[in-house]
């Protein structure tokens, strides 16, 4: 199995599937969609952002003036949508391999115990 | 009230290039700004520097593993075109025709026209021994490893971006005297080290430079053919240098191909 998608990009998009959300709302809601394992610097999230949207994945749907800057608003299109769901499908395909089997198994210090 | 922090941020964001800049600038400064943090974090400076690094060098992109392989290629042939026509003016007497071909080729290769520029590589390597009659080969292997290098892009496009002609700045690798390669040429080794490390910019440079090695190689094996003997060393750094290269570019190629 390839996974497509780096983990940052996933909880990028994750993080823009309930509202569109301008560039920093984007970086807390992907830490906390992560529990903090997803950390994204300004440079990279912007890098990513404009990757993305060259993608058609995510776009720029309205732009507000704020302390005199701009703040942009970014949301998934209908192609980000799917590739999203794309990859959450093949990662929980992949996790259920594991949990299912795991159902049937004991623990690992109760596996090898006495017969 | 401009603070010492935002001036600090806006100083990084200067290293973007100033169309990037107009489009983002203010967004970014407000991100950076709405994180709250008391000093530039060295993560913040680290992906700043980075993201206008890639943004200059015409890196940030993202390509599919086939499509940075053929630009790779294309840029390979190009440096070679370069060396061997700084070759055809170091010889006496100077080879003007292939000099003026190899250019040619170069502006043909980023101008994308592929069929044209393989045209010119081939004719770079006939024309000595036509113009003379020699019923020899010609040891300018460049001009054939650059003709083999350019057929990917030419079948299936891979044309390189102008920003990425900083890298024919790689033939003098094999141009000057001072980086002569060897294995304990500090010039040589300094100059494989940055183009591994700039990796983390633009994987290209790595591949580029690992096929453009590869004329070592090729070297070595026509030489072995001939029945020259050539040092064991000599072979070994001649295959290392170029996997090395390729290895690093591939692996950071892989990586970008997602998305």
């Amino acid at each position: 199995m390839t996974q497509r998608m780096r983990e940052p990009t996933y909880f990028l998009l994750t993080a823009l599937l309930d509202e569109p959300l301008h560039g920093y709302a984007i970086i807390s809601r992907a830490a906390e969609l992560s529990g903090g394992r997803v950390r994204l610097a300004t440079g990279t999230l912007y890098a990513a952002l404009d990757r993305l949207t060259d993608e058609g994945l995510v776009e720029v749907v309205r732009t507000e003036i704020v302390n005199g800057r701009a703040r942009r608003y970014y949301a998934l299109t209908a192609d980000g949508s799917t590739a999203l769901r794309a990859e959450a499908e093949t990662m929980a395909e992949a996790a259920r391999l594991v949990i299912d089997r795991g159902a049937h198994l004991r623990s690992p210090g109760l596996a090898g115990g006495a017969a | 009230m401009t603070t010492k922090l935002e001036r600090s941020y806006a100083r990084l964001l200067r290293l973007y290039p100033a169309g990037y800049r107009r489009e983002r600038g203010d967004e970014m400064l407000d991100v950076l700004l709405a994180s709250g943090a008391t000093r530039l974090s060295l993560r913040e400076r680290r992906a700043l520097i980075l993201g206008a690094a890639r943004c200059r060098a015409g890196a940030a992109d993202r390509r599919d593993l086939g499509t940075t392989w053929r630009q790779s290629a294309a840029l390979a042939a190009a440096v070679l075109m370069v060396y061997g026509a700084g070759a055809a003016i170091k010889v006496e007497p100077h080879e003007y025709v292939p000099a003026a071909l190899g250019v040619a080729g170069i502006l043909l290769v980023f101008r994308g026209w592929m069929p044209a520029a393989i045209g010119c590589v081939v004719v770079a390597y006939a024309f000595p021994m036509l113009s003379d009659g020699r019923l020899t080969y010609s040891w300018s292997f460049e001009w054939l490893l650059a003709a083999v290098l350019l057929i990917p892009a030419a079948m299936r496009g891979g044309r390189p971006g102008w920003r990425q002609a900083y890298l024919l700045l790689l033939a003098a690798a094999l141009l000057d005297p001072s980086l002569t390669p060897s294995m304990l040429q500090t010039g040589w080794l300094v100059l494989l080290a940055v183009v591994l490390a700039w990796t983390v910019v633009d994987e290209r440079a790595a591949i580029a430079a690992g096929l453009m090695l590869t004329i070592g190689v090729t070297f070595q094996t026509v030489a072995e053919l001939s029945g020259i003997d050539i040092e064991t060393p000599y072979i070994i750094m001649w295959v290392l240098w170029p996997a090395a290269m390729l290895a690093a570019g591939a692996l950071v190629a892989r990586r970008r191909a997602r998305i």
